[in-house]
């Protein structure tokens, strides 16, 4: 003879599971109609079933990923982002004003600095100022994005070398040696 | 032709891709079967800590030895092999380092780890008690629940991955409830 608990377990488990039958569901419903036992049995393995099963897909399964390749649509529009981003970098860039860059002098006199080399403040991010100012003879050398500007200092062999690197970063540097 | 034909051959063909190298049918493989994969790696290791870096060693593996499944068919079970030999692998070298495991786990259910949760399951306390629960179970009872519970597979489904007969796996699901049950009881409200 078959253990009842048993048996209402293994109904509950396969209603659980999706598993049952018609007739087994008829079965079970009957049985939980007639005994508050079994309903109060089957209400505790549902809840179980429900939060295990909760925790279980929380823990263990990962956020979904963006997948490896993208639809097309999102490709394109990342194309034209990309596009209208660099058009508007180089609408920006014509439209400012172009000042000349500038040796860091004026910050040096004041700091009461007198060689060519010391540090300026910001060194690196100041504009140089026009050649003819220094009135010494200037030597260009330039390429399409670099430009160097050569400047001959009161001291024999000393040259003060301004790289303007014009489209990466408009910035400034110093170099002693060339 | 029947649907199952028409799954095998996009099976087969997805397995042949990804064989070949690409990428996208290897990604797609990956989403396809990541899911239960990750579980057996959990219930083999009776570890949540550890799925990531197995199930990571695990799908290397797959890419390296794809070109050895010749029989696509049999991609389920060839993944769940590699799948629990990574899972056995990692148990065995944390043991190796002494880290803690089941025991630890055992000892936050009780006595012998049968008996009910000495914390009280409050907020995220109830998370840690069901995870603790699920861990607690033998092996055995555990791999059949999580497959069912984490990807809703029929009992024909995970007696096939497992090689049991239905009724074995309905069995164990019916005990592993009961002895969750009893390990939990008072602690989740109905």
């Amino acid at each position: 003879m078959s253990d009842p608990t048993h048996d209402l377990e293994r109904l509950i488990s396969r209603y659980l599971d999706d598993e049952c039958t018609p007739q087994q569901r008829r079965e079970l419903n009957a049985w939980l109609q007639r005994d508050a036992r079994a309903a109060a049995l089957f209400e505790e393995h549902a809840a179980l079933d429900r939060e295990i099963k909760h925790v279980l897909r929380s823990t263990l399964r990962r956020a979904p990923e963006r997948p490896a390749v993208l639809p097309l649509w999102e490709r394109t529009a990342r194309v034209f982002v990309v596009a209208a981003a660099a058009c508007l970098a180089i609408m920006f860039w014509f439209a400012s004003p172009r000042e000349p860059a500038s040796t860091g002098t004026e910050a040096s006199a004041q700091a009461g600095v007198q060689s060519w080399f010391a540090t300026p403040p910001n060194a690196g991010d100041t504009l140089v100022e026009r050649p003819e100012q220094f009135n010494r003879p200037v030597n260009w050398v330039g390429r399409p994005r670099t430009e160097w500007i050569v400047v001959p200092s009161g001291k024999p062999g000393e040259y003060l070398v301004i790289e303007v690197n014009r489209i990466p970063t408009r910035s400034t540097r110093v170099r002693q040696d060339f | 032709m029947s649907d199952a034909a028409v799954d095998f051959d996009a099976a087969h063909a997805l397995i042949s891709q990804a064989q070949r190298g690409s990428r996208r049918a290897v990604d797609r493989l990956v989403r396809e079967h990541e899911g239960w994969v990750r579980g057996v790696i959990y219930a083999t290791t009776g570890r949540a800590d550890l799925v990531d870096d197995v199930a990571q060693q695990v799908w290397t593996q797959v890419w390296q030895r794809l070109g050895s499944l010749n029989d696509p068919r049999r991609l389920r079970a060839w993944l769940y092999a590699v799948a629990r030999n990574a899972a056995i692998d990692a148990s065995q070298e944390r043991r190796r380092r002494g880290a803690v495991g089941l025991d630890f786990v055992a000892e936050g259910l009780g006595d012998n780890g049968r008996h009910g949760p000495v914390r009280s399951a409050v907020g995220g306390e109830l998370r840690e008690t069901l995870l603790r629960a699920v861990e607690a179970l033998p092996a055995l009872y555990r791999e059949p629940f999580v497959l069912r519970h984490l990807e809703d597979w029929s009992y024909a489904e995970i007696g096939g991955l497992l090689g049991l007969s239905v009724e074995t796996v309905e069995t164990r699901l019916v005990r592993a409830r009961r002895l969750l049950r009893e390990m939990l009881q008072g602690k989740v409200e109905p």
